[in-house]
């Protein structure tokens, strides 16, 4: 991560949220010149969720899924915490 | 296909029978809708991380058997008698937990401002998920899910 700080732009904000191992190392120097911050975010805020439903809406943006029926949760499961998912894993109720 | 979950006894669900257990295909007892509350009829489900957490057990207090599931997108079926803010058929999801945390009331008060809701999700039913009326600052210290608004497309 401290690598891609570079590439803030001025009053550019690196936002944190994924939740990886280790501390985020970054020097004072990186900040200072152009403003630039830090900010950690937890997604799934019902305020939150709107507003990207709505951005959805609005852009055209759509989600990309491996879906799985339900009755093969346990795979699925298996497919998330393999690290190997491509896209978000999700249970369809068909 | 029926339109309502009140004429069928049973739900499939996925469910946890103990902690490090394996998910298992399970039929469970339809839910009754209780008076703040809301009954869904779960369409999707995303599979996250952090239901690891709940199927190995390394929540504090967890009790089994449970339904995992913490993502969960589909159509209100059912509302209770107290819920103004809900209507049968709308579409709706919920999620995690989603206050900031911190001291004192200003982090509350911030996410009320801004329509976050706090719960802690107690056993999130797949496919049918019980949820609180959200709205109010009572929520906001029980443990009620949160709930979101689909846009019309």
């Amino acid at each position: 991560m401290a690598t891609v700080l570079n590439g803030l732009g001025v009053h550019g904000k690196f936002m944190v949220i994924g939740a990886a191992d280790g501390p985020l190392e970054v020097s004072p120097g990186q900040f200072i010149t152009g403003k630039r911050s830090v900010q950690g975010w937890v997604a799934g805020a019902s305020i939150d969720s709107e507003d990207a439903l709505r951005f959805s809406a609005i852009s055209g943006v759509r989600p990309m899924m491996e879906k799985y029926p339900l009755a093969r949760a346990a795979e699925a499961y298996e497919r998330m915490m393999s690290g190997h998912a491509n896209f978000r894993v999700v249970l369809t109720m068909e | 296909m029926r339109s309502s979950l009140k004429e069928e006894n049973t739900v499939k669900a996925i469910q946890i029978s103990k902690a490090g257990g394996a998910l298992e295909l399970v039929e469970r007892e339809t839910p009754a809708v209780r008076r703040d509350w809301v009954r869904i009829k779960v369409q999707a489900c995303g599979v996250c991380h952090s239901d690891m957490l709940m199927k190995e057990g390394y929540w504090p207090g967890l009790q089994y058997p449970r339904v995992p599931g913490l993502e969960v997108a589909g159509m209100i079926d059912e509302v209770g008698d107290n819920v103004t803010a809900w209507k049968k058929g709308q579409r709706i999801g919920v999620g995690y937990r989603t206050v900031p945390i911190g001291r004192g009331n200003n982090a509350k008060d911030l996410a009320l401002k801004r329509g976050e809701q706090a719960y802690v999700n107690s056993e999130a039913a797949n496919p049918v998920e019980e949820l609180k009326r959200i709205g109010g600052a009572k929520v906001i210290l029980s443990t009620a899910p949160a709930a979101k608004r689909w846009p019309r497309s």
